[in-house]
Order: C-alpha cells, then sequence, then structure tokens
C-alpha cells in the first residue's frame, strides 16, 4: 500500500462540474463581401440560425458589407467599437472568387476568430441560391474539442443554440497518435507494465470528459426537461473519425474552440475542421 | 515455550549485549546504513546463532508437542512468535483488498463532505479518523489514507497554509489511535500476547485514554497551528461547493464488493472482539482470524492473487521474523535477564515513580529507536518477573504507552510517523528532523503526562 496509490484515489474522486451560464445576444454582427442589397437579403436569411428564444430580448443586428471595410485592421477595429456578442461572416471573405481556397482559411477568418472575443460563425460555403437551406435553425448541435473537462463556456455556447429542445452531442475524442506514441515509448521501459499503463491510461483519459458530461448531462437536463444531451467520447484523431461522428448523428452546427493558450495560430484540430466541413455553419470560439 | 533455566558465564553474556547494542545503533541509523530492516535484523541473526550454537547456548534437538510426538524443528523457528506474524501477514492481506472496494475512501470523502469545508471541522473530522483507522487497520495505512486526503481536500480549499498542522495532528494521532485495541500496533500484538490480555480488556483498558487524549491534541492543534473557521458566508458556501465536487463513490467499482468489505470488516472486529468466547476460535487466536479473514477476501481477487502476495510488506515481515530469532538467542544467553536487573531498579523505585519511570524510559528509547525490538525485550523480561497476574500489572501498560507513544518525539520513532515526515517533505513543508522535534514535542509532552496519570490512577481501577 503506497502514498501515491490513495492520493491518486482521491484526486480521482475530484470531479470538476459543469456551471450553466445563460448566454444572451444583445447585438450580432453579420459580415460578409456582398454588395448592399444582396448582404439584407443575406441577413434574412441567417437570421435563422439564431432562433430567438422565448422570454429574451431580439438581439440588435448590424451588417458589414463589401463597402464597409477595407482591410482587416478596418474590420476589427469597426467591430471592437460595436462589440457584437456573436460574429456572422461569410467564408472566403473578400477573396477573389477565381482562387478557389480550398487549403486554410482567409486572414479576415484568421484574425476575427483569434482577435475577437466573441465567437464566430462561420457560415457555410454556398452561393446565394443555395444557402437557405444551410442556414436553417440546428436541429443537432455537436459541441467538439479534444478538452473537453472544464470547459462550460464552449458547452454554454452550444445549449445556446440547442435550447430548448433540440440534440446537444458533447463530443471529446481523445488523440489516438499520442496515445499510440507514448504507449510505444512505454513498450521499451521494463519498469512499466505495458498492458497495464495502456489499459489504465486509456481508461483514465476518457474517464475524465465522461464525469464532465456527466454532470454537464445532469444540470442540463434538471435545466431543459426537453433537451437531449447525448456523449461521444472516445480515441481518434483522423478527420475522417470526425467526418464519421458528423455524418452517423447528422449534426448541422459544430461547436469548435479556436484559441490555444502560448499560439497566435488557431488550434490546430479546429482550424483542420474549419477548412474541411465548408457545407454546415461552424461556430468557432 | 517455557525458559530453561541455565547458567552462561558472563563473558558471552556481554559478547551477546554488544551484538544487542550494534544491532539496535544498526537500526536507529537505517537511513545512514542504506540498508532496510529486515537486512539489518537478519544478519544479526545468523551471527547470533551461528555464534550461539558455538558457545552451545541454544537448546538444539527435537521439540515435544502435547501428544507427546517428537517433531524436528529447527532452532531458529521455534523462537518466532507466528502468531504475531500471522495477524500481520493475515491482516495486511485484509486491508490491502478492502481498500481495493472504495471502502476506505468512501468513509474518508463523506466526512469531509460533512465537514463542509471547514477546517476546524475538518481538523476534527481527520483527527477522528485517523484514530479509528489506526485502531482498526494499522497506524502507517491510517497516515497513508488520512495524509494523502488531507493534501488533496486542503490543496482543493486553497488551505495548503494548515497543510503542516494537519499532519502534524494526524501523525501524533496514529500513534494514540494505536493504543486502541490489542491489534492496532505490533507493540500491542507482541505484549498482549506475553501478557495475555484480551482484546475487549485491552479496549476497555485504553479506550478512555484514547478519548481524551485524542481531544486533546486536536485542541492543541488547533491553537498551536491557528485552525480557525471560515469568517464569512462566501467563505463558507465557497469551502462546501469545493467538497461537494468530491465524489465518493468514485472509488467503489462493484456495489457488491463494496458491501461485502463493509460487512467482512465489522465480522473481523467482532470476531477479534469476542475471539477469547468463541469454541475452537479461541485455540486458533488472532493471527488464524486475521489470515482466514486475508484469504477469504483474495476470492474476490483470485486470478491476481499474486499482486497481493507481492504487495505484502516483506521487509517488515522478514524483519518481524529474524527479529524474534535474534531476541529468543538473547534470551538464551541471558542477555535480557541481565537487561531485567536494569529495569529492575527502574522499578524498584516504588508503585508510583516506578510505573511512571518505565513508561518514559520506553517513550524515550522508542523515540530513537524501533519500537518492537524493545516491545519485544521488555515483554520478555516482565514476562519472567511479574506474578501470574500478568494483565492486571501497570507494567504492562506502562510499556504499551511508552512504546506507542515514544514514536510521536521524533522524526524516526514510529512507522506512521515516518509516514507523516515524507508526505510532509513531498510538499515542500521544510521539516527537519529538528523542526520536527520541536513542533511535535508539546503534542508528545502532553500525551505522555496524561499516560502517566492514567497508568497510575486509572488503570488501577479496572482492578
Amino acid at each position: 500500500m503506497h502514498l501515491d496509490e490513495f492520493e491518486s484515489q482521491f484526486n480521482s474522486a475530484v470531479k470538476t462540474p459543469y456551471e450553466y451560464e445563460g448566454i444572451a445576444f444583445r447585438s450580432i454582427a453579420l459580415v460578409c463581401d456582398r454588395e448592399e442589397g444582396a448582404s439584407e437579403e443575406l441577413l434574412k436569411i441567417v437570421q435563422s440560425l439564431v432562433p430567438p428564444l422565448a422570454g429574451r430580448s431580439e438581439p440588435q443586428w448590424e451588417v458589414f458589407d463589401r463597402e464597409s471595410f477595407a482591410t482587416v485592421s478596418d474590420l476589427l477595429s469597426k467591430l471592437e467599437n460595436l462589440a457584437p456578442d456573436l460574429v456572422l461572416a461569410s467564408r472566403n471573405l473578400k477573396l477573389d472568387h477565381a482562387d478557389n481556397l480550398v487549403y486554410g482559411l482567409t486572414n479576415y477568418i484568421d484574425a476575427l476568430t483569434q482577435v475577437m472575443d466573441a465567437p464566430v460563425l462561420l457560415l457555410p460555403e454556398r452561393d446565394s441560391t443555395s444557402i437557405a437551406p444551410h442556414c436553417e435553425a440546428p436541429k443537432a448541435i455537436m459541441v467538439e474539442t479534444n478538452h473537453l473537462t472544464g470547459d462550460n463556456r464552449l458547452i454554454n455556447w452550444g445549449v445556446r443554440f440547442a435550447e430548448p429542445n433540440r440534440r446537444l452531442y458533447l463530443t471529446h475524442v481523445e488523440d489516438g497518435d499520442a496515445f499510440a506514441k507514448y504507449i510505444n515509448a512505454i513498450s521499451k521501459i521494463p519498469a512499466i507494465d505495458t498492458r497495464l499503463a495502456e489499459q489504465t491510461i486509456h481508461d483514465t483519459l476518457l474517464k475524465l470528459p465522461h464525469d464532465f458530461v456527466s454532470s454537464a448531462r445532469t444540470s442540463l437536463e434538471s435545466l431543459f426537461p426537453e433537451l437531449k444531451v447525448e456523449e461521444i467520447v472516445r480515441f481518434g484523431m483522423a478527420l475522417s473519425d470526425y467526418e464519421s461522428i458528423i455524418q452517423e448523428n447528422a449534426i448541422d452546427l459544430l461547436v469548435l474552440n479556436t484559441k490555444e493558450s502560448g499560439q497566435l495560430a488557431m488550434n490546430g484540430i479546429a482550424y483542420a475542421i474549419a477548412v474541411e466541413f465548408k457545407d454546415r455553419p461552424l461556430l468557432l470560439l | 515455550m517455557e525458559e530453561q533455566i541455565h547458567e552462561v558465564e558472563t563473558w558471552k553474556t556481554l559478547v551477546f549485549l554488544g551484538l544487542l547494542s550494534a544491532m539496535v545503533l544498526a537500526l536507529a541509523f537505517e537511513e545512514k546504513i542504506h540498508a532496510k530492516k529486515s537486512l539489518i535484523t537478519g544478519t544479526f541473526a545468523i551471527i547470533c546463532v551461528l555464534l550461539a550454537d558455538f558457545l552451545h547456548l541454544l537448546p538444539i534437538g527435537d521439540v515435544i508437542n502435547v501428544f507427546g510426538e517428537s517433531l524436528h524443528i529447527p532452532v531458529y523457528i521455534t523462537g518466532i512468535e507466528w502468531e504475531v506474524i500471522a495477524i500481520i501477514v493475515g491482516a495486511s492481506l485484509f486491508v490491502d483488498v478492502t481498500s481495493r472496494s472504495g471502502l476506505f475512501t468512501w468513509i474518508a470523502l463523506k466526512l469531509t463532505k460533512a465537514s463542509k469545508g471547514d477546517p476546524v471541522k475538518l481538523l476534527i473530522s481527520y483527527g477522528v479518523l485517523t484514530v479509528v483507522f489506526s485502531a482498526f487497520l494499522n497506524n502507517v495505512t491510517a497516515m497513508i489514507i488520512v495524509g494523502s486526503l488531507t493534501v488533496v481536500s486542503l490543496k482543493k480549499l486553497d488551505r495548503s497554509s494548515l497543510l503542516l498542522g494537519f499532519l502534524l495532528v494526524e501523525g501524533s494521532l496514529t500513534n494514540v489511535g494505536g493504543l486502541l485495541t490489542l491489534i492496532s500496533s505490533v507493540p500491542n500484538i507482541i505484549i498482549g500476547s506475553a501478557a495475555e490480555i484480551s482484546f475487549m480488556t485491552f479496549f476497555m483498558k485504553s479506550a478512555p485514554y484514547v478519548v481524551v487524549s485524542t481531544v486533546v491534541t486536536i485542541w492543541l492543534g488547533k491553537r498551536l497551528f491557528k485552525v480557525n473557521s471560515f469568517a464569512t458566508d462566501q467563505e463558507r458556501s465557497d469551502a462546501a461547493a469545493h467538497v461537494d465536487s468530491f465524489d465518493e463513490n468514485d472509488g467503489i467499482k462493484s456495489k457488491g464488493f463494496f458491501y461485502l468489505s463493509a460487512v467482512s470488516f465489522v465480522a473481523l472486529i467482532g470476531l477479534f472482539a469476542t475471539c477469547q468466547n468463541v469454541p475452537y476460535l479461541r485455540d486458533l487466536g488472532l493471527g488464524f482470524i486475521a489470515i482466514a479473514f486475508g484469504l477469504f477476501m483474495l476470492w474476490m481477487f483470485k486470478h491476481e492473487v499474486d499482486e497481493f502476495y507481492s504487495g505484502l510488506d516483506w521487509d517488515l515481515i522478514w524483519f518481524f521474523m529474524t527479529l524474534f530469532v535474534v531476541i529468543n538467542t538473547m534470551e538464551h544467553a541471558q542477555v535480557l535477564a541481565l537487561i531485567g536487573t536494569g529495569i529492575e531498579r527502574v522499578i524498584s523505585l516504588g508503585d508510583t515513580a516506578g510505573v511512571a519511570g518505565l513508561l518514559w524510559c520506553s517513550a524515550i528509547a522508542s523515540s530513537v529507536t524501533d519500537n518492537i525490538p524493545l516491545a519485544a525485550v521488555l515483554s520478555k523480561i516482565l514476562a519472567v518477573r511479574t506474578p501470574p497476574t500478568l494483565s492486571e500489572s501497570s507494567l504492562w501498560w506502562s510499556v504499551i504507552f511508552g512504546a506507542n507513544l515514544g514514536g510521536n518525539l521524533t522524526p524516526i520513532g514510529s512507522a506512521s510517523t515516518v509516514v507523516a515526515v515524507t508526505v510532509m517533505q513531498k510538499n515542500k513543508l521544510g521539516v527537519t528532523f529538528a523542526r520536527f522535534v520541536k513542533l511535535s514535542f508539546p503534542f508528545a509532552a502532553v500525551q505522555l503526562v496524561l499516560a502517566t496519570l492514567f497508568v497510575l490512577f486509572v488503570i488501577p481501577l479496572f482492578g
């Protein structure tokens, strides 16, 4: 019987409880690169994405069209003055449509997600005639991260779009490649039982997000009895894993964390998802 | 076993006394030698047996049992107190398996939540928990469980500044709790076995002291380390929310195993308490009960028993076995008789000064060296000296209280204080040998004064 054995047991018993905090929209900005008339038309379409909630005041919408801003800093400065609670932005902002941008996001989107505190709801890549069906109020919302535990804000944003009676998927995909790399290293250390280490680390990595999801589910189901909270906690890493989760569950809004401490660029997997999944709206925090 | 009286030349006795002193010194400087206890006592056991055989001090020959059958048992085997070994092995296995059920962490976390994170209530809860776990598990296990819980919960409550005070109080209370029952500490088992004190008699006589000493120790800890309740409602509600995030069911993998462990634990304590009145079991003793319960619980992990066998503290088990061999050799070399004459001088100071003197001498001796050899040597000496009403003698209680409580005087005084100091060092609390002695002295002094008064004035009331 060892000191560390019981310290580990007690540390494991310390749970991070989920704390709900409602999100109110006082003002929402729509940033697009259409002409004035077309942007008003787009506004009417995308307003369906953020349906008003009963008992809450209607948000103030502000449109930034093609003529409203000339550069990235110009746009950021104007948004800073407005201080919106949410920014809706078109993909490939101010990109020459002759350039078929398939390998990344524009400078505008990079800057909006990393500089602004307000989340960015990235619209699907569709032309003005076909975007409407993809901008209806989402029915299945997926909150996705590889560090879900303790991330109340991410879940609360997902809840804002899912309440009061939609499906909310709380998803944690643990990095399978990194896990395999560490187990491979452990397999070369005689003092550590590889099978035991693999099993216990695997189980512990999944248990932490599972406990947090359980806490969130209990709390949300008491607040919103008609809300369906589902848990997806598993190992994976390849984009195909995310794709299969999205397809299997008919997800029509993804909520992702893009900010990462210690770096200016967008979080790696969030960037990859944002680039790849162009046909549905993404809420980037 | 009946001691055969035989003459031994003085020089031989002195040679063995020198060997015993060298062993005690080696044990005291175990850390400096960088050798485990069992290796030290094992080496001395080999030397003592070889030398004693060479000098014709050992009763070599077959052993005759109660049926008159002659059995060939090596002389070094007959010297070992197997009842003590059986209790230690059986109880260790039982506690190790039972702890996997999450029972002990469940109890500890329930108490933590009941305190709502209030520092004073936490100190009282953890203090009482330390005493109870020390009494019914053992003091090392108690310190490991309560010490690690204290670290986690005080960090969670952002009260790490209180950690040193809490750990000192808990370390001190392990040795107080170790006085509650016959099986709470090894000196109790050795002396209780030699003095033929039953489980219930031991409990009834020691319980009043344990209660008073626990209350006084916690009160002193609260005052010396300025442990106070929260001043504002905000602090109270924040702390309550923090401890509420503990999930006491986290460690419970199977409800069935959890309930089985709880029932078995109560049954084991019940049988220990009533063993003297249960036919057959009274013949087989506490060691048999401990081994039986340990093996019964192992059925829960029938494919992994080797894991539990390897988890046993083999250093401790070998230490006891080889120590008993050394003590047995010392007995044959008349070393114990010689030490007994020295102790006789202390005892002959009178009914009051003699009893008090033996208690304080035992405490001081056990503070600088292991209390187990001390208990083993003194039990042999008192067994030869005292009249037939052995268990009634205050002298036995002087040794029991002194050997247990002396461990609180220094960081090396008992195995549980060593664990407490390890936790302090792991958390970088800056505890040196001298600082520990300075901080723990008020606790040890108060407990020893209380013990002296108890042995002098309360123990005789039991008749």
